[in-house]
């Protein structure tokens, strides 16, 4: 029983001019305040990395021993990439970024080049498994970014919460409820 | 030291006209978890504030609030052009517009919560009364109020005048200064948590009389 609840009773009591519209308004832009700010810091984090995606979690364990399932990786994008530096790439033929070791730097005409391998597997990343049948090089403009650090086992969060949809509409569900109902300041 | 007045469902003794604010509680009665000294303050502002607005037919000034809620709601829609038009656009190319985003959005939070803590300050209510025969100038009313942390101190300040001029000159050209009203919630709330309305209407009107208006 929130001082919010409360006086919203009675503030719907039929009076005339009691409509609580500036109040409502009020509590939707705390909550929309709170995904916005959210938001705004990753986007942040986006500009400050210069890669669309600073932060990414591990799903295989092609780099195993270097990076296990479920760990997360921080990314940069510098230029130029070295040989031996761990990227993120992404290709339009597989849906999700891949974590893996530049061992030959190449170019061509128009672009920079790159191929991968990850550590744990035997070849490299050739051959129609992670790159498509045809394509021998990684372009620079796919790869997403850098690794520079990571935190071990954290990203399995994710993985569970992903792997279970309902989890996830549940956690925003609750975050938005706690925000309107918690809410004390009336102004 | 509690009083608990119990609710009637005629006038109450206290004041010769009836109070609907209290009427309003009597339909639905408050009570709170009296651990949680922000909500007890909070209610207590609501009160003071449906008080002012029912009894005394003050018309509230919406001002603070709404210059806050158009820097919110501002910040807010840059946040969301960001985040469409850094889906519509892939990354490098919209790096400009989101760039230009989420400073916005940043100065436009940071304003609205400067706002609130340096120009709003502990405001709760602003209102302003016209005098229903024309006679004598629009009344004006600030009110702050105060509660410290972890005790039980309620303490509520009444401005009269416009608090742009500071002391504004009242009738006949008194400038009134701002009444205090130091209170503790055992003054309004009894052990249980249930709110006592008709012993904040006589707080309430005992300075709102002094400036010279009644409950109507």
């Amino acid at each position: 029983m929130s001082a919010g609840n409360i006086i919203s009773r009675m503030d719907v009591r039929g009076k005339i001019r009691a409509l609580p519209i500036r109040q409502t308004t009020h509590q939707v832009l705390s909550v929309l305040l709170i995904l916005s700010t959210a938001m705004m810091i990753w986007k942040g984090l986006v500009l400050l990395t210069q890669t669309e995606s600073p932060v990414v979690v591990v799903l295989t364990e092609s780099m195993h021993p270097a990076f296990n399932r479920g760990d997360i990786l921080l990314l940069t994008n510098p230029h130029p990439i070295h040989i031996g530096d761990i990227v993120v790439f992404k290709i339009d033929s597989k849906p999700i970024p891949i974590v893996h070791r530049v061992i030959q730097l190449h170019q061509n005409a128009t672009h920079d080049l790159v191929l991968t391998k990850g550590d744990n597997n035997r070849e490299d990343d050739r051959g129609g498994e992670i790159y498509p049948i045809g394509k021998i090089w990684v372009e620079r403009h796919e790869v997403v970014g850098r690794v520079w650090g990571f935190f071990p086992f954290l990203g399995m969060l994710t993985i569970w919460v992903n792997a279970y949809p309902v989890v996830k509409v549940g956690l925003v569900v609750g975050l938005i409820l706690g925000a309107l109902l918690s809410k004390s300041e009336n102004k | 030291m509690s009083t608990i007045i119990p609710e009637q469902e005629t006038e109450p003794l206290l004041e010769p006209a009836p109070s609907p604010f209290c009427a309003e509680v009597a339909k639905s009665s408050i009570v709170l978890p009296n651990n949680n000294g922000s909500e007890l303050k909070h209610t207590l502002d609501d009160c003071v504030r449906r008080i002012l607005v029912l009894d005394y037919k003050f018309k509230e000034i919406h001002t603070h609030t709404d210059r806050r809620l158009l820097l919110g709601y501002a910040a807010c829609a840059f946040a969301a052009y960001a985040s469409a038009y850094s889906y519509i656009v892939p990354f490098p190319d919209c790096k400009p517009v989101l760039l230009v985003c989420v400073v916005a959005y940043f100065i436009l939070n940071g304003a609205m919560m400067l706002y609130a803590t340096y120009i709003e300050k502990d405001i709760i209510f602003q209102g302003v009364k016209k005098d229903s025969l024309g006679l004598e100038p629009d009344k004006k009313i600030t009110v702050r109020a105060n509660y410290k942390r972890f005790t039980p101190n309620y303490t509520v300040t009444f401005e009269f005048g416009d608090e742009k001029d500071g002391m504004a000159k009242g009738v006949r050209g008194r400038a009134p200064s701002p009444i205090k009203l130091k209170k503790t919630f055992g003054d309004y709330y009894d052990v249980e948590g249930r709110l006592a309305p008709s012993v904040l209407v006589k707080d309430v009107a005992s300075v709102v009389d002094s400036y010279g208006l009644k409950v109507e």
